[in-house]
């Protein structure tokens, strides 16, 4: 998924407005994914060459954004209908393959009798249920707030989507002995997984196919990442810069409460000093994490049943590598973006804050 | 009158011939078609024309990277599309011509009124 927030933050004024909503009605729209990425990032394209040369964003995309953005995503002529539709039902079929599996493999303890046995689908009509209501809430919300407005925030709205699909998901297990939607399970079984078998078989014939038009797509993937993190990357200098105006302000306020000073050249040296420390700090991190598995490790060792233990322990190992992983990463890129900005502030002799005006 | 019909019908023609003098990308395209009098084309309307051109196999599109940073689109006639574009210019040369003569120059019912 691309970072559109972070391109509309490198937008400024009537542009970054547009193209908020143009994203979110594309986000929101049901519109096919591969169409959505592509035209939101050509628009982008067009949008940071427009701006640079001052003219005005109706130049783009005319009086009626609302018009604009139903012609601009309009995919029929690209994607047939019935081959959307087909690509839905054999990934719903794939679902309840996979469930029944679960179901024979995993749930049952008692032995089960293929052909006579019934399960319970109920989780899954209810997620076919919540599909259909976070696509209608999306159109919902583009008629209802997208264009309506001046100027949109997407947050509270694709937090309300989150939170509608976390609830479904959560909840709907929860039911499942209370509603029950049954089918046969040796026929359900079979059938899902001959259409998953099919379907499976067909993407794998295309993809040998198609193999040459394939290395050319994943070298357009790979160079769209590199653009797309360079964003990012610019974006979140944004963001840092912002940050560090922020807690300026912040400690000059505290400072003068207290009948003191608080001076620009101190700020810059206590983020100096965080960018030294930033080693230091992942060693503490690390350190932390390290104690904690290793105290798992010695228990195993203790333990009557060390068995759920040792699973316990290497999922612990594996979460906490990939937090260990997280947390360097965004200390670095944190520390990056310090250094630039502060390397850029000193090279032009300006402060953060104009620093940050100059971006806006 | 509604004229959107009128633009419809030489719209592709148009794009086209803009492509047909070099590579080319969607904001150049967009920013000529303003400079020769098309005030009110927008990426709405000029996309899915690109779109309809490539499908056909008039032009061709090669992605790279920007100036700007984000990924572009960059256009370019094909044979076909040449040939497209000839046969275009000859339609819209005869229908011109006798609509100027039905338009600006004598009618015959004129005449006999």
């Amino acid at each position: 998924m691309i970072d559109t927030l972070a391109m509309a933050n490198l937008l400024k004024g009537e542009y970054k407005e547009a193209f908020t909503k143009i994203d979110m009605f594309g986000s929101m729209g049901n519109v096919n994914i591969d169409i959505y990425e592509d035209r939101i990032l050509n628009l982008y394209d067009m949008f940071m060459e427009a701006q640079e040369e001052g003219k005005p964003v109706e130049k783009i995309i005319g009086k009626d954004i609302e018009g604009f953005c139903k012609a601009y995503y309009n995919c029929s002529e690209e994607k047939k209908w019935y081959v959307d539709l087909a690509k839905r039902f054999c990934n719903i079929m794939t679902i309840l393959f996979v469930y029944c599996l679960l179901e024979i493999f995993w749930v049952r303890e008692d032995k089960i009798v293929f052909f006579e046995d019934r399960i319970n689908i109920m989780p899954i009509v209810v997620g076919l249920i919540v599909g259909f209501i976070l696509v209608g809430l999306g159109k919902l919300i583009n008629k209802q707030v997208t264009f309506k407005k001046e100027k949109v925030n997407p947050a509270p709205y694709s937090i309300l989507l989150l939170v509608v699909f976390v609830v479904g998901v959560i909840f709907a297990p929860l039911f499942k002995d209370d509603i029950n939607i049954s089918l046969p399970l040796g026929v359900t079984t079979i059938v899902s997984g001959a259409i998953t078998g099919i379907y499976l078989l067909t993407i794998i014939i295309i993809k040998i196919v198609n193999r040459d038009k394939n290395k050319l797509l994943k070298e357009e993937k790979a160079q769209r990442k590199e653009v797309l993190d360079e964003i990012e990357f610019r974006a979140g200098i944004k963001d840092v810069a912002d940050g560090m105006v922020t807690r300026y302000n912040k400690k000059v306020t505290k400072h003068q409460k207290k009948g003191k000073t608080y001076t620009y050249d101190e700020f810059i040296q206590s983020i100096r000093k965080e960018i030294k420390d930033e080693k230091q700090c992942n060693i503490v991190v690390g350190v932390i994490l390290l104690i904690w598995a290793g105290i798992n490790v010695v228990k195993c060792f203790f333990e009557p049943e060390p068995i759920p233990l040792i699973v316990f322990t290497v999922i612990l190992i594996v979460v906490e590598i990939f937090i260990y992983k997280w947390f360097v990463k965004f200390n670095r890129e944190q520390t990056m973006s310090y250094e630039i900005i502060l390397g850029e502030c000193e090279k032009r002799d300006i402060t953060v804050d104009e620093y940050v005006k100059e971006m806006e | 009158m509604d004229d959107t019909q009128l633009m419809k019908g030489i719209l592709e023609g148009c794009v086209l011939s803009v492509i047909a003098r070099g590579e080319t990308y969607g904001y150049e395209i967009l920013t000529e078609m303003e400079r020769v009098g098309f005030d009110d084309l927008g990426e709405g309307t000029l996309y899915p024309v690109l779109t309809r051109l490539d499908k056909n196999g008039y032009i061709s599109c090669r992605k790279a990277k920007s100036p700007l940073g984000p990924i572009r689109k960059y256009y370019t006639i094909t044979d076909t599309g040449r040939e497209r574009l000839d046969g275009f210019k000859k339609s819209y040369s005869k229908i011109t011509d006798s609509t100027n003569k039905v338009l600006f120059g004598e009618s015959n019912i004129k005449r006999e009124e």
